[in-house]
């Protein structure tokens, strides 16, 4: 599997009667645009908002965020199984926009949790480190939702799920993602005949025997996998089993952001379509080592049997490939953590080195921050911790609602907020700067 | 620029007062520097002057820790000094604690910075490593130039008013706070660089170190059941429809209880399930699910055990953090035990 990436770089945006590439410029045409959010006429109106880095402009209330991206051969399309037929993807050439992203923004519905929904991203100022979107510049879609959703119903009808909200809450989140896919691919579509600024190759060649085999092991319990998710079931389907998947599926969209979950470690689709473990591990195939294939798996449900059952499977895919080390990523939570450090323990008790990234959860200072551990996870990356709370000076503009959600204070004000508002901060798979030091 | 004045608490064997069988000499005081002291004194060099040495037997700060620790306070402010160093205590688990005190109480009491030095292990560094800087140090006096060089390094710092770096970088024992910080490289490419030096069986050094929990015992069995109470607690956070009292789906900051005095079971018309941290669509149909009430019910009737406590505890433990757990768990624990309830079905989620 060979995949050909061709990037275009794009210095600005701009609205005009053509939807189109040229000279560093994406164009788009506002009209063509507003007839594909109003395609499946779920909502009563989509905003559009461009903002770019260095603005006074807050962000809030983000769900998903999108690398425009466009197959231009070897595949039916990006976000198979979403936008288009589950066919394989991830070879041939694929085209992308760098520096742009499709932003999706909506106020909670009726029936959706909010304790923690929020996700913010400031373009300017103290807190716009803590996100590498600050540096995009952002096509923010802000979805309202057809007045019945936001009629108050019965208590009976509220929340009976708090953890995944009402059924028309789920349907709703992923009707804004459908979107927010089908805008990322239509823009990456300006681009999609033209010469990229540069193109980059990806594929799995032959290296020496004597490279040490790397398995990265994708704990990935809700995300898109060809458009399958547990959100998509009445309940979460645990023990599915561990399966393998190609790096390069990641860089066509075939593993996809669903659920609107703790901001700070959020896997948005942009995190996943540029993986930064999966392009690591790329970069060094060859070099160093030999990247032998990535092991994708959801968390085995609440019952030890099925996280036994998970994690035994996929230690022994890990060893069938000849894994010699392991790189681990996680979901977050309670239940997800145990599944983690079984998978940890299993791997290093068949010989095979392993490594975990993981952000931190340590609200006050006698606390370790750890939800689960085993002794055998002695080597891990963490990537911050997402209870230290930060400032965030005023801004001039918000984009995507007016109140901080559960604390109902202004968006546009100073604000004191753990880090784990701030998408993509502490970002579960390595894709920032962050760290936490014992002090 | 004046010379930093620096008070240096040893116990009596370091003063040069005597061994073990002087272990019970009350707390006094010398000019200048005193035996170790001398090589500290050599260490602060210009930029601080050991202005006394005030001493205590181990023994004797130990079994009259208050008035001691009064004593050793108000001898050490007479010499105004800006900063305390005491010990090192190494892996003396009576000096360190000693030592430990003596920081911290001049911290608290004079507003004066301290610093110690201990051997991670010394019994005293659990009770006050949060509290105050601990050099890290050898487990014995082999390593006193070790242990006084960082001592003296950071007294300086402290007396100064400089910020002080991480625990790596100063030398200090983790003062079990985490803090933020940015880096060059990526989680990504740390992980990876990580991984190819334990692969290699190169050092390498985590960047999270894993917890140290303390044990706790479990209380004896209930003798016996049939003459028992018990109470059902829970973090599942099943509350009386409303949520009363607001009790959040995550990060809780409180606990409640709620009378299920002549009730045979919950209904799910009485009652909803709050927990943010798993699918709740079961429990909201039936809340029995998850605090059996039901059964607990019919448990009592058949004789099994005596009654059941008229009250159910419940938080919701999604992300909750541990010091709040902690406390939570204490004040229910008071409840109980004024109910007199004899043991309890802890229902985890």
């Amino acid at each position: 599997m060979r995949l050909e990436l061709g990037t275009f770089f794009v210095k600005d945006i701009v609205f005009s009667e053509k939807t189109k590439w040229e000279g560093g410029v994406l164009s788009i045409d506002p009209k063509e645009l507003q007839v594909l959010l109003n395609e499946d006429r779920k909502f009563e109106d989509v905003e559009v908002h461009l903002v770019r880095p260095g603005e006074r402009t807050r962000i809030v209330h983000i769900l998903d965020i999108v690398e425009p991206r466009i197959k231009v051969s070897g595949g039916s399309c990006v976000f198979p199984g979403l936008i288009g037929p589950p066919h394989s993807v991830g070879a041939g050439r694929t085209h992308r926009l760098a520096g742009v992203a499709v932003v999706e923004t909506a106020e909670p519905i009726v029936g959706e949790s909010t304790y923690w929904r929020e996700a913010i991203v400031d373009m300017s100022g103290s807190a716009a480190r803590y996100s590498c979107f600050s540096k995009n510049i952002n096509l923010v879609l802000n979805f309202k939702p057809k007045k019945e959703l936001l009629q108050r119903k019965t208590r009976e009808e509220e929340v009976k799920d708090v953890l995944r909200g009402t059924p028309e809450a789920i349907e709703y989140n992923a009707s804004i993602r459908l979107v927010g896919f089908k805008v990322a691919s239509y823009l990456a579509e300006a681009a999609q005949n033209q010469e990229p600024d540069e193109v980059e190759t990806y594929e799995l060649t032959s290296v020496p025997p004597s490279l040490p085999k790397v398995i990265y092991f994708c704990q990935e319990s809700w995300a898109y996998i060809y458009g399958d998710s547990p959100v998509r079931y009445k309940e979460f389907m645990p023990g599915l089993m561990a399966t393998l998947i190609h790096p390069s599926e990641f860089m066509d969209g075939a593993v996809a952001n669903s659920r609107t979950n703790l901001a700070s470690n959020r896997n948005v689709t942009y995190v996943l379509q540029n993986h930064p473990v999966v392009k690591e591990l790329y970069h060094r195939h060859g070099k160093d080592l030999n990247f032998a294939g990535i092991v994708i798996y959801r968390v085995g449900g609440t019952k030890m049997e099925e996280k036994e059952r998970v994690t035994s499977y996929a230690a022994k895919l890990g060893q069938l490939l000849g894994a010699q080390g392991a790189i681990l990523t996680w979901g977050g939570g309670g239940h997800f953590a145990v599944d983690l450090m079984l998978l940890c323990q299993k791997l290093e008790r068949m010989g095979i080195a392993s490594v975990i990234i993981s952000p931190e959860m340590a609200k006050n200072v006698d606390e370790s921050g750890f939800v689960d551990y085993v002794p055998e996870a002695n080597a891990i990356v963490s990537v911050g911790n997402y209870e230290e709370e930060i400032h965030l000076p005023a801004m001039q503009k918000v984009v995507g609602g007016s109140k901080i959600l559960e604390t109902h204070y202004d968006a546009g004000g100073e604000l004191i907020v753990p880090l784990r508002n701030i998408c993509g901060a502490t970002n579960r798979v390595g894709f920032e700067r962050l760290t936490a030091v014992q002090y | 620029m004046d010379k930093i004045r620096v008070v240096h608490y040893v116990n009596q064997f370091f003063a040069g007062i005597g061994g073990e069988e002087k272990a019970s000499t009350a707390p006094g005081v010398k000019e200048g520097p005193v035996g170790p002291g001398q090589l500290l004194q050599s260490l602060v060099a210009d930029k601080g002057e050991i202005v006394a040495t005030v001493f205590c037997g181990d023994n004797y700060i130990n079994e009259n820790w208050e008035s001691a620790i009064d004593e050793i306070v108000k001898l050490i402010s007479g010499f105004h000094p800006s900063v305390v160093i005491a010990g090192p205590a190494f892996g003396s688990g009576r000096h360190g604690i000693a030592c430990g005190g003596v920081c911290h109480a001049v911290q608290e009491r004079l507003g004066l910075p301290a610093i110690t030095g201990m051997y991670e292990e010394n019994p005293a560094v659990d009770q006050y490593r949060s509290m105050i800087y601990i050099a890290s140090t050898a487990d014995t006096v082999v390593g006193m130039k070790q242990a006084m060089s960082v001592m003296a390094k950071l007294a300086v710092k402290l007396a100064l008013g400089e910020p002080m770096g991480s625990a790596a970088e100063e030398g200090y024992l983790s003062r079990g706070r985490r803090q933020n910080e940015f880096v060059a490289k990526t989680g990504a490419e740390r992980a990876v660089d990580m991984l190819m030096k334990k692969m290699k069986r190169e050092a390498f050094i985590t960047e999270w170190p894993l917890p140290k929990y303390d044990k706790v015992p479990p209380a004896p069995p209930v003798k016996d059941l049939s003459k028992a109470t018990i109470a059902l607690v829970t973090e599942g956070g099943c509350v009386p429809k409303g949520n009363p009292d607001r009790i959040e789906s995550g990060w809780a900051t409180k606990w409640a209880q709620y009378s299920i005095k002549g009730l045979s079971c919950l209904s799910n018309e009485s009652y909803e399930c709050v927990h943010g941290g798993f699918d709740t669509t079961r429990i909201n149909e039936d809340p029995n699910r998850l605090i059996p009430l039901d059964v607990m019910v019919d448990i009592e009737k058949e004789g099994i055990i005596a009654r059941l406590h008229d009250h159910y505890f419940v938080t919701v433990g999604s992300m909750g953090n541990i010091r709040d757990m902690k406390k939570f768990g204490n004040e229910i624990a008071k409840e109980l035990k004024a109910a007199h309830v004899d043991g309890v079905i802890l229902i985890a989620t």
